[in-house]
């Protein structure tokens, strides 16, 4: 068998396609929670909602047989606590939700960034307010996933296109989970997570697998929220002797509680700097066309895929239409969209909702670029014709 | 060169159409080196009387997974066809399970074959459960890109061993079916009125047990 | 064993280091003078220290409010979770590593109000977790707003003119979502409580210790507890032994509480099960 082509192109940040593995027919979700357990998950938390409880149900067969724990709790705010217990006891922890999940479970994802618990929450986005159209397409969380927990802190989130893309996501959240010691978000949507589609899966000892970096011996000086250069402490995992404390609070380095302004201003900035520092690293994009685009198409998800198609056909128009396609959406790749952007006239963001990935866009678009989307939130897919005309 | 080929696949919910376009699907991708997606009705409607699922086929990279407009219709029961018809390509081919074909439709295409999946299922077994299988059989025969031994092992792989024989013995009689059918060389919407005329007994549909 | 007013006098009052289990660099602790959290943090750590449990592993988990603050005055492994979650953070903990010993403190408003649900499933699933919820009978760290806990008629912050709701009873509660091991004592039997908490250390499924603890600052002071001491009176006063609160006429009863071990049926353990699962699948293919 031979490692896909297509791999190759969007491995920047992930893990290089394998000469070693196989071909599998796979729908998002299953591959999804197939490649947790590559990535070394062993721990899942989560509460039943649609269209995400695939992933909960092929863990649920998975994890017992590997070693791993599942566990259904009894609400998304459960789900989210028990993965958090489940990562400080050393565990690879992750949940999966929906829209309305991730509302529930915003709280304590901020603990997860604040005590800097790493953990992957799966978001197979729905379109909302409220409980919206459960088993429709929508891509409604852009903006939650990045503001919807109080308080300035980074996040992380990836948004994988095709079925084998989710897999190799799947597992590069898991590692900037660990390499960062934060939450990371992996939203996927209807189409994705539904659609079954050819994936690559390589062998298991060609998967680059990250974890979170091995703490000093235990002793009275462990520091679990030490600042020093490399901005991201190391984690003791909990009952090991390391005795520490964890709390939500601000807390000085030693994770016990502050009330002096100082420390609290540098575990703000540190939290802040920790991924802001490291973009670079973390962007992950691709550019189809953008050399001489007039016309750039901004999308992602499964969205790209129908500006894909519609770029495909507006070349064969002769028309200089390109795409921008944020993998990594959150921290948006700044640098890497306005080069691509750098001689485009109109940029057209293409996303099943009512506008949110567009206001980053128009942040970061110069002035005479003219700036519009393609917006739908009707429950149905944006299909190429309907990019196409646009264009 | 098959640029973009879009299968819809039809019927009530429970007769195993997401399973049916899995197998097709994967057949497509793993065994014939073929570019294949496969979406399927989720949700509410999966449960309801008009169901589907659908593979879209392609020799290069497929970027929309859903059909827009199909080159292929199975209907497995009348709400399917009426639900599902109408945005079929003006040439499409259409299989139409007998019983569930009441003419009158707004069809451009007249390349609709009728074929009694439901009789052929319940004389081999006396029970509806493998009538994807037969129409995967007779998909086989009408769509020359399709290879059948690769369905066949898919659909060995896919299912549990209990249910390979009944499988198998449905998917070659509609196979069968339709090489007969093919050496009679009817026209299609011939075909199709003939089968009207005929009165096909009318046999209730029963949700399958996959 | 059942903690009985006869027994409870023969206890002894240890000569205790508590230093060894406390982060003494973080005392002076921000409860109230007067405040029974102190108490139950001594018998906990008594308790803690009698079981025989190996202290690197221990581990304690709390939600938010002026008892869950307990966590980082010890020198446990020690979590400090959201507002009412705390079962959920200690469910998680100690399904990815059965071995760890997981307490958790909460009060009756983080327990029982925001974590409600957290509380009767925790129960229902008996997962080897033990509890000690704080029950002050009001919000402290807010403000002394009323719980669920709070006796009607009594007044708080938000009940000016006397509570119009009726209370929990949490022991009532955990029997019937299916806690394993209930009990309930106060800081007025002080050592009785070491023995209580003890128990449910050592019973394998979820423990609920019932702590009926006071609140001078936001609860007493309107209601008729003028000082910390006569809360702690009217602790004695209202408390009876299990055994003879069971022989008492419903007229005798109102208006006391029983105290002891009010109930202990063991029941399969959430872990035990899970592992159970894992030895029937494990090595199975899909």
């Amino acid at each position: 068998m031979v490692a896909p082509q297509s791999a190759a192109a969007a491995a920047k940040g992930g893990s290089a396609p394998s000469p070693r593995g196989e071909w599998q027919f796979l729908q998002g979700n299953e591959a999804c929670a197939l490649a947790a357990v590559a990535a070394g998950c062993r721990f899942y938390a989560g509460y039943p909602i649609s269209p995400s409880s695939e992933v909960a149900e092929y863990l649920s067969s998975l994890l017992p047989r590997c070693g791993g724990r599942f566990i259904q709790m009894e609400d998304e705010i459960a789900a989210m606590g028990a993965i958090i217990g489940g990562s400080l006891a050393g565990l690879k922890a992750m949940t999966a939700t929906s829209g309305p999940g991730l509302s529930l479970k915003q709280e304590n994802l901020g603990y997860a960034c604040m005590a800097e618990v790493p953990c992957v929450i799966i978001n197979v986005m729905r379109g909302g307010p409220s409980t919206g159209a459960p088993t429709s397409p929508a891509q409604g969380d852009i903006m939650q996933a990045r503001w919807g927990t109080h308080g300035d802190h980074p996040t992380i989130a990836l948004t994988p296109g095709s079925v084998d893309e989710i897999y190799r996501k799947t597992i590069r959240a898991f590692n900037l989970a660990e390499r960062f010691r934060t939450p990371v978000q992996l939203l996927l949507d209807e189409i994705n997570g539904h659609m079954r589609e050819k994936v690559w899966v390589p062998a298991a000892e060609d998967i680059e697998i990250v974890n979170r970096t091995a703490p000093p011996p235990p002793s009275p000086g462990y520091l679990p929220y030490r600042l020093d250069n490399k901005l991201v402490p190391q984690l003791a995992p909990f009952g090991t002797g390391y005795r520490y404390h964890v709390t939500g609070l601000d807390h000085g380095e030693d994770g016990f509680p502050t009330n002096d302004p100082k420390e609290r201003a540098r575990l703000h900035k540190r939290l802040m700097d920790k991924i802001s520092k490291f973009e670079e690293e973390l962007e992950d994009y691709e550019r189809v066309d953008v050399e001489d685009a007039d016309t750039l198409l901004v999308a992602f998800g499964s969205t790209a895929r129908s500006a894909m198609g519609a770029l495909r056909t507006a070349r064969s128009q002769g028309k200089r239409v390109g795409l921008f396609r944020p993998i990594t959406l959150w921290p948006f790749p700044e640098k890497a969209f306005r080069q691509a952007a750098s001689r485009a006239k109109r940029i057209l963001v293409a996303e099943m909702n009512l506008g949110q990935l567009i206001l980053e866009i128009e942040r970061l678009t110069a002035p005479g670029q003219e700036v519009s989307g393609v917006q739908r939130s009707d429950g149905e897919p944006i299909n190429p014709l309907q990019i196409l005309e646009r264009l | 060169m098959i640029e973009r080929y879009e299968i819809r696949l039809s019927g009530s919910g429970g007769q195993g159409l997401g399973m049916a376009g899995l197998v097709l699907a994967e057949a497509l991708a793993l065994e014939q080196n073929m570019q294949a997606v496969m979406t399927q009705a989720y949700g509410p409607e999966a449960r309801g009387g008009a169901s589907k699922s659908e593979v879209v086929v392609s020799q290069v990279d497929i970027h929309y997974p859903k059909a827009i407009s199909p080159d292929f219709l199975l209907a497995l029961n009348p709400e399917s066809f009426r639900k599902f018809g109408n945005d079929t390509k003006p040439d499409a081919l259409v299989l139409v399970e007998s019983t569930a074909y009441q003419g009158g439709y707004a069809l451009q295409t007249d390349r609709i074959y009728c074929v009694p999946m439901v009789e052929i299922i319940m004389k081999l077994s006396g029970r509806q459960t493998a009538v994807n299988a037969v129409a995967l059989g007779v998909l086989a025969e009408m769509l020359d890109f399709v290879d059948a031994s690769a369905l066949e092992r898919v659909m060995v792989r896919r299912f549990p061993r209990s249910f390979e024989a009944a499988n198998r013995q449905a998917f070659l009689a509609g196979r069968q079916y339709m090489l007969e059918k093919r050496q009679e060389d009817l026209h299609p919407r011939r075909f199709a009125e003939d089968v009207l005329d005929s009165g096909c007994e009318d046999l209730e549909l029963h949700q399958s047990e996959e | 064993m059942t903690v009985n007013a006869t027994n409870i006098a023969e206890v002894e009052m240890a000569s205790y280091d508590f230093s060894k289990y406390i982060r003494g660099r973080y005392i002076p602790h921000i409860w109230c003078p007067g405040c029974g959290n102190g108490i139950v943090l001594k018998s906990l750590i008594r308790a803690i220290a009698s079981s025989g449990l190996d202290l690197e592993k221990v581990c304690l988990v709390s939600g938010i409010g002026c008892s869950s603050r307990t966590t980082g005055y010890m020198d446990f492994n020690t979590l400090h979770t959201t507002h009412g979650r705390a079962l959920a953070f200690a469910t998680g903990l100690k399904f990815a590593r059965p071995e760890l010993p997981v307490l958790v403190v909460s009060g009756d408003g983080d327990a029982l109000a925001i974590g409600g649900n957290h509380f009767i499933h925790s129960c229902r699933r008996n997962i080897d977790l033990t509890l000690v919820l704080f029950n002050n009978h009001i919000y402290g760290m807010t403000g002394g707003q009323f719980s669920p806990t709070t006796p009607r008629k009594s007044f708080a912050s938000t009940s000016p003119f006397g509570n119009i709701e009726p209370a929990f009873d949490i022991c009532q509660l955990a029997i019937g979502a299916g806690a394993t091991y209930v009990a309930r004592g106060t800081t007025y039997h002080a050592l009785a409580l070491d023995k209580l908490i003890l128990g449910g250390i050592h019973n394998k499924g979820f423990s609920i210790i019932e702590v009926v603890t006071q609140c001078p600052v936001y609860y007493g002071r309107k209601n008729n507890q003028k000082s910390p001491a006569a809360a702690l009176m009217w602790q004695r006063d209202h408390a009876v032994a299990v055994d003879r609160f069971r022989k008492m006429t419903p007229e005798e009863q109102e208006g006391k509480f029983a105290i002891g071990v009010l109930h202990n049926q063991p029941r399969p353990e959430y872990n035990e099960e899970y592992q159970k699962l894992v030895d029937r699948v494990s090595g199975r293919a899909s």
